[in-house]
């Protein structure tokens, strides 16, 4: 086990890979940039690294330095964390050629599951179904428009080079497919450097469900069984559950399996995620690999009773899974809600600016990685997550009741969060029922505002805090008591009557 | 410094009826200061409501700071006097807090007989007056008021301390540099009329407020001319074209924001200095007091155990505290501040006398000011005190007392009779703010002492003219009248009624008042005069 | 005490939040209050329970629930968090007018003796507040009168080289009957 790791990362991810490593007895390394110097994950880990800037390239991206920071520091391995650095072939290779150990699969499989088309050829090589599409990628409009039209619309135009919504369009029509080729090829020139693109056939609402994986540097390889991540928006997954409501015991055997056989067949490596998508019939169509420990890892660990983080350790430390899948099993269901500094009222927009308090839900069942306190500011310069709530019960049904109740108990005050959104839809009917797909939000929530019951309620509070003359007095006490000396009655009483 | 111990035995029977008794004249208190603020005519209210103003209470509200404190002056002020229902005298005033600084309020309510000025009406203008310019508090007026109540023009119009008094003192604030703002906020007639014009800063609501010398009833007596009161003295008019208002204002609310506007102009205020240190609550409830108080004012009671529950940490430094013992001298800490304080325990002698006159000599030196805490019947009497000089020794006090520089504060807080009351510092040693206990008394002597006297007196009378002296009937026939009288003139009601006081408090908020009062006074310079003292007769 | 009424902001929405009664919490006894928000009226009770540095947290009991809630300052606003839910409250304008907005004056008239060198409206032209009237000169210097109000001028009583005195009506302007002027009409150069 290494003794000493760096995190290259920040936030809820950072501080949650350093308490794991804190249980290991692992010494942790954490980097900030400027304006995170007193964020929660940099005060956590047993020493710190300043970046020199607070934009991602000075920072979180900033190759040269997280290995300069390793080497200063006496760190054996890196844990990338999710996003930034963690599927790049590059950094992987630059830790190996530096003696570190990159805390995930090895450059080469990196590079093979990154690129999208590589990974679907790997798929369909391994016997794995693909959705219908290009296999090669192009900058040819007439070929994509001619495959475009044998396949038949709605097609999906994806970057050939990247993930994340970028570079991606969804084509109704062939009148749109000209503009829609334009656009795409130019966000992707402008996200990956590399403006090829391929396309895939859409599927009409299908599920969004991907399987963990893990694989030791020993070619054994387990799966953790399914999560199904329907619930986005702009595709950006927001809530999540394990196990899926869509996949029975027979699909589940059928679609782990080729979870499998893709990881086996790319040769992989630590923990990945295979990501499928689920159509109405229940045909399965694998998507893409995420390399990487994703964001909604903690729903697979609650219903296999498994701390991921620290099988990644072992992993890249070279140890051997240690497990079968017979060792596998599952208990009870998870739901994940992702906690986005962002305005769900008003389209989404970032809600930065500092956050004035924050109450964490807890109790049975509730488990909060929150990467933010009262106090913390919310820069404008990274993704802005702030925490995700993770609830586990007996089934799907309590889980639910669960993620309500611990919504309802999670206050954040200064950013706007989606979190009355989160608790309307997980308290609506077609989520109880678990008609989950891609196009949930859009179907049920396409309108959706804040309920006034609710709002009302805030508003007495309010008033109880006006009435009550209290609330300045957490002012006063807040702007610094004034020397004591000048601590007049009349700044002191509050709102002091006669009559009492 | 030392710690104030108590021997008040909370469960004891004596405790408890203490309690029950003070209790009981708390909850009156309670229900006279709420009758008192809601006791308004329905028609007035729906009247008031219908011209768009807001209420007194909604004024203060927009005028002052939020969850700060409001000391009320004389809420009391003409209970049971006119037809009974001029609350407050008819307006509402008192120290309250305006962006950051403490300001006297002093509001007509239009819904008490139309805003008329009655006879105390004048008196209460002219105290808060007095307050603010004693303590250099900008004086915030806001004006809602149909004038002179005619029908008492007589007691309020000619004499020295009348109604042209309150424009003069307007003048005499100026002059001293104490800002004046002034919203008319209703009408503003005759002599009102002056009452912006004399302040730094009008403020003028349009549709409600009227300024002129004659209102549309006299215009139309005097010169058969029809106007209406816009027209005559309204916003418009006095802002645009005579520049008797500075400031155009579209409703109360923008009015009063004006206002809050033109406070936090004021340059700031110079705080004047006195020894200080870091607030402590005392180590007894104030809840006490109700029990430690005894029911008869004639029962004596120890007035550290008072001082354990207003002083910070409980702590008290006693002055010469086995010399004079019937008065209790010493400093201590009231939210912070030091003050020198005065107690009663018992009548007045020479020795006590002559303390008091020392401490507040050395209190004035050095800057300390002073609070007294009133409990006395008197001076001592009888040959031998008077032999022994009990005069002079009680002047050197009153000397002390009235020429004293440093600010004062009273509280009565059981009897004021005589002497006793000048030596303690009562009204007419103008202390800054004098309060009232609801259990105190007021009066030359007590009733029954009066009583006495004049049956006394009487009898000596028929000996003189060789009668026999007053059967029981007779005496009784004397005595009864006089002691009721004395009863009713001496309660605190009839004090805090005619304005003798600033206001009855709750016994057990003493300590916040006291506070509040003396933080407010440091807003003046903390000598109002070159320290000295008459010659005292030795 | 009477009454209270608190104007405050939220969500762009001006709203009037008025307290019925009051019964103020004291360390052993929650506080009670009945308030009228939009119409409805709601009772409540609530328990301070204290400040935790800056951000104090309350209890409220509404219809048989209770609800912990965080409220915060933030400048002159207020955050207030709880029931998974956040809004940020600004205190709003107490706004009491006798009746309807104040009318706007209808004359174009000059604020000193001068002579008109410029009409810029014909009748039947729809106007806007603040749009030029009427140029006038006076000690030689050029003075532009703007309209009052929106609206629709009436009369235009003077022309060009006409001598003009304070309280001369020399525009007058009627509110538009079809509501607030449009680019349509007018004879705009």
């Amino acid at each position: 086990m290494f003794e000493r790791i760096l995190i290259a990362n920040r936030g809820e991810i950072a501080l949650r890979i350093a308490r794991t490593c804190r249980e290991l007895g692992v010494r942790t390394v954490a980097v900030h940039s400027p304006v995170d110097a007193r964020a929660p994950h940099a005060l956590y880990a047993d020493e710190r690294v300043a970046l020199p800037g607070d934009a991602p390239a000075e920072s979180y991206l900033n190759m040269a330095r997280l290995l300069e920071a390793a080497r200063a520091t006496g760190a054996q391995a890196i844990h990338p964390g999710y996003g930034f650095l963690s599927e790049n072939g590059d950094f992987a290779e630059a830790c190996a050629a530096a003696g570190l150990a990159f805390i995930g699969p090895p450059a080469r499989v990196l590079r093979a599951v990154g690129d999208k088309l590589q990974a679907r050829r790997l798929a369909q090589a391994a016997g794995v179904p693909i959705t219908p599409g290009l296999l090669e990628p192009t900058g040819d409009a007439g070929a994509l428009v001619a495959q475009a039209e044998r396949l038949g619309f709605p097609i999906m135009l994806k970057a050939a080079a990247g993930g994340g919504g970028k570079g991606m369009r969804r084509v109704e029509r062939a009148e749109e497919l000209p503009e829609a080729l334009a656009r795409a090829a130019s966000e992707a020139r402008g996200a990956f450097g590399d403006e090829r693109l391929y396309l895939e056939k859409c599927l009409l609402d299908p599920r969004h469900v991907e399987v963990q994986i893990l694989a030791d540097q020993h070619g054994q390889v387990v799966h953790l069984f399914e999560r199904e991540c329907s619930i986005q928006r702009r595709h950006q997954k927001i809530i999540e559950e394990a196990p899926s409501p869509g996949v029975d015991e027979a699909l589940r055997e059928r679609l782990c399996a080729a979870a499998v056989q893709v990881a086996r067949a790319a040769g992989y490596q630590n923990a990945g995620t295979v990501e499928f998508l689920l159509d109405r019939d229940g045909r399965f169509y694998f998507m893409e690999v995420n390399a990487r420990l994703q964001v909604e890892h903690p729903i697979t660990e609650a219903i296999c009773g498994l701390d991921l983080v620290r099988a990644q350790l072992r992993l890249a430390a070279g140890e051997p899974l240690g497990l079968s899948q017979a060792d596998l099993t599952r208990r009870g269901h998870a739901l994940e809600c992702r906690l986005y500094a962002e305005d769900a009222e008003h389209g989404f927009l970032p809600s930065p600016g500092r956050i004035a308090g924050l109450r964490s839900p807890t109790g049975p069942g509730v488990r909060f990685d929150c990467g933010v306190e009262a106090g913390s500011e919310v820069p404008v310069h990274y993704d802005p997550i702030l925490a995700k709530l993770i609830c586990q019960a007996e089934d799907r049904p309590a889980a639910i009741a669960r993620m309500q109740r611990a919504l309802a108990e999670t206050a954040v005050l200064g950013v706007a969060t989606p979190l009355e959104l989160l608790l309307d839809v997980v308290g609506s009917e077609p989520f109880r029922a678990g008609d989950t797909s891609t196009g949930f939000l859009a179907r049920h929530f396409a309108d959706w505002h804040p309920d006034p019951g609710r709002r009302q309620a805030l508003l007495l509070g309010w008033l109880a805090a006006e009435l009550s003359g209290h609330a300045g007095r957490a002012r006063e006490a807040a702007a610094g008591a004034p020397a004591a000396a000048d601590a007049s009655p009349w700044h002191t009483l509050g709102r002091w009557r006669m009559e009492g | 410094m030392d710690v104030l111990e108590t021997r008040i035995d909370t469960r004891s029977a004596e405790y408890q009826a203490n309690r029950a008794a003070m209790l009981a004249l708390v909850a009156d208190l309670r229900a006279e200061l709420e009758r008192a603020h809601t006791d308004r005519s329905p028609k007035a209210q729906a009247r008031h409501k219908e011209q768009g103003k807001l209420t007194v209470e909604e004024r203060l509200e927009a005028l002052l700071d939020p969850d700060a404190p409001f000391l009320e002056v004389a809420p009391l002020a003409a209970k049971d006097m006119y037809d009974g229902r001029v609350h407050g005298a008819g307006s509402l005033a008192g120290i309250g807090r305006v962006s950051g600084r403490e300001v006297l309020v002093l509001a007509n309510d239009a819904r008490i007989k139309g805003g008329t000025i009655y006879p105390l009406g004048v008196k209460k203008t002219l105290r808060c007056q007095a307050i603010a310019l004693e303590n250099r508090l900008p004086m915030l007026n806001l004006v809602d008021s149909g004038g002179a109540f005619l029908p008492l023009q007589s007691e309020l119009f000619p004499d020295l301390d009348d109604g042209g008094r309150v424009f003069y003192n307007q003048a005499q604030l100026s002059k001293l540099g104490v800002p004046q703002i002034t919203c008319v906020m209703g009408l503003c007639t005759a002599g009102a009329a002056y009452m912006p014009a004399m302040s730094d800063h009008a403020i003028h609501v349009a549709g409600t407020g009227a300024i002129f010398l004659g209102g549309p009833p006299l215009v139309r007596a005097a010169t058969g001319e029809e106007v209406t009161a816009e027209e005559l003295g309204g916003a418009r008019l006095h802002c645009a074209e005579s520049g008797v208002s500075d400031y155009y204002a579209e409703d109360d609310a923008h009015a009063l924001a004006i206002a809050r506007d033109l406070v936090a102009l004021l340059p700031p205020v110079e705080r004047a200095r006195i020894p200080t240190r870091p607030p402590a609550p005392p180590l007894y409830p104030a809840d006490e007091i109700y029990g430690l108080v005894p029911r008869a004012l004639s029962t004596p009671y120890d007035v550290r155990e008072l001082l354990a529950r207003l002083l910070d940490g409980s702590q008290f430094h006693e002055f010469k505290r086995d010399y004079g013992p019937t008065l209790v001298c010493g400093w201590g800490y009231l939210h912070g501040m030091q003050v020198g304080l005065l107690g009663n325990n018992g009548v007045l002698f020479s020795e006590s006398s002559l303390k008091a006159a020392q401490f507040i000599q050395l209190c004035d030196r050095d800057g300390v000011p002073l609070v007294f805490l009133q409990n006395i019947n008197g001076y001592i009497i009888g040959r031998e005190y008077e032999r022994g000089g009990i005069t002079k020794d009680g002047h050197k006090m009153v000397n002390a007392v009235a020429t004293a520089g440093v600010p004062k504060l009273t509280v009565i807080v059981g009897a004021s009779f005589g002497a006793g009351n000048y030596g303690m510092c009562g009204r007419a040693y103008s202390p800054r703010f004098l309060w009232m206990w609801p259990n105190a008394r007021i009066g030359v002597m007590g009733p029954d002492q009066a009583a006495s006297v004049l049956v006394s007196v009487k009898n000596e009378q028929q000996a003189r003219e060789g009668l026999p002296p007053m059967t029981p009937e007779e005496v009784a026939a004397i005595q009864e009248p006089i002691q009721e009288a004395a009863r009713r003139e001496g309660s605190a009601y009839h004090s805090t009624a005619n304005l003798w006081d600033d206001g009855i408090l709750d016994p057990a908020r003493t300590r916040d008042v006291l506070a509040l009062g003396l933080s407010a006074a440091l807003n003046a310079p903390l000598r109002s005069a070159p320290w000295g003292y008459g010659v005292f007769r030795m | 005490m009477a009454s209270r009424t608190f104007h405050v902001r939220v969500a762009d929405e001006d709203l009037e939040l008025e307290v019925l009664e009051h019964a103020r919490a004291t360390p052993d006894t929650p506080g009670t209050f009945v308030a009228a928000i939009s119409g409805a009226r709601l009772a409540c009770r609530y328990r301070l329970l204290g400040p935790r540095d800056q951000v104090l947290e309350l209890a409220l009991e509404l219809d048989g629930r209770t609800h912990r809630l965080l409220v915060a300052e933030d400048g002159r606003a207020r955050l207030v968090a709880g029931l998974g839910a956040s809004l940020r409250v600004e205190p709003g304008r107490a706004r009491r007018g006798g009746g309807a907005g104040r009318e706007p004056p209808r004359e174009v008239t000059p604020p000193m003796p001068a002579v008109v060198v410029a009409v810029r409206v014909v009748v039947g032209q729809r106007v806007k507040a603040g749009e030029p009237a009427v140029v006038v000169s006076a000690m030689k210097m050029e003075a532009t009168l703007a309209a009052p109000r929106d609206g629709v001028v009436a009369e235009v009583r003077v022309k060009v080289g006409d001598k003009v005195s304070p309280g001369d009506v020399l525009v007058r302007i009627d509110a538009d009957p079809q509501g607030s002027a449009d680019e349509a009409g007018g004879a705009k150069s």
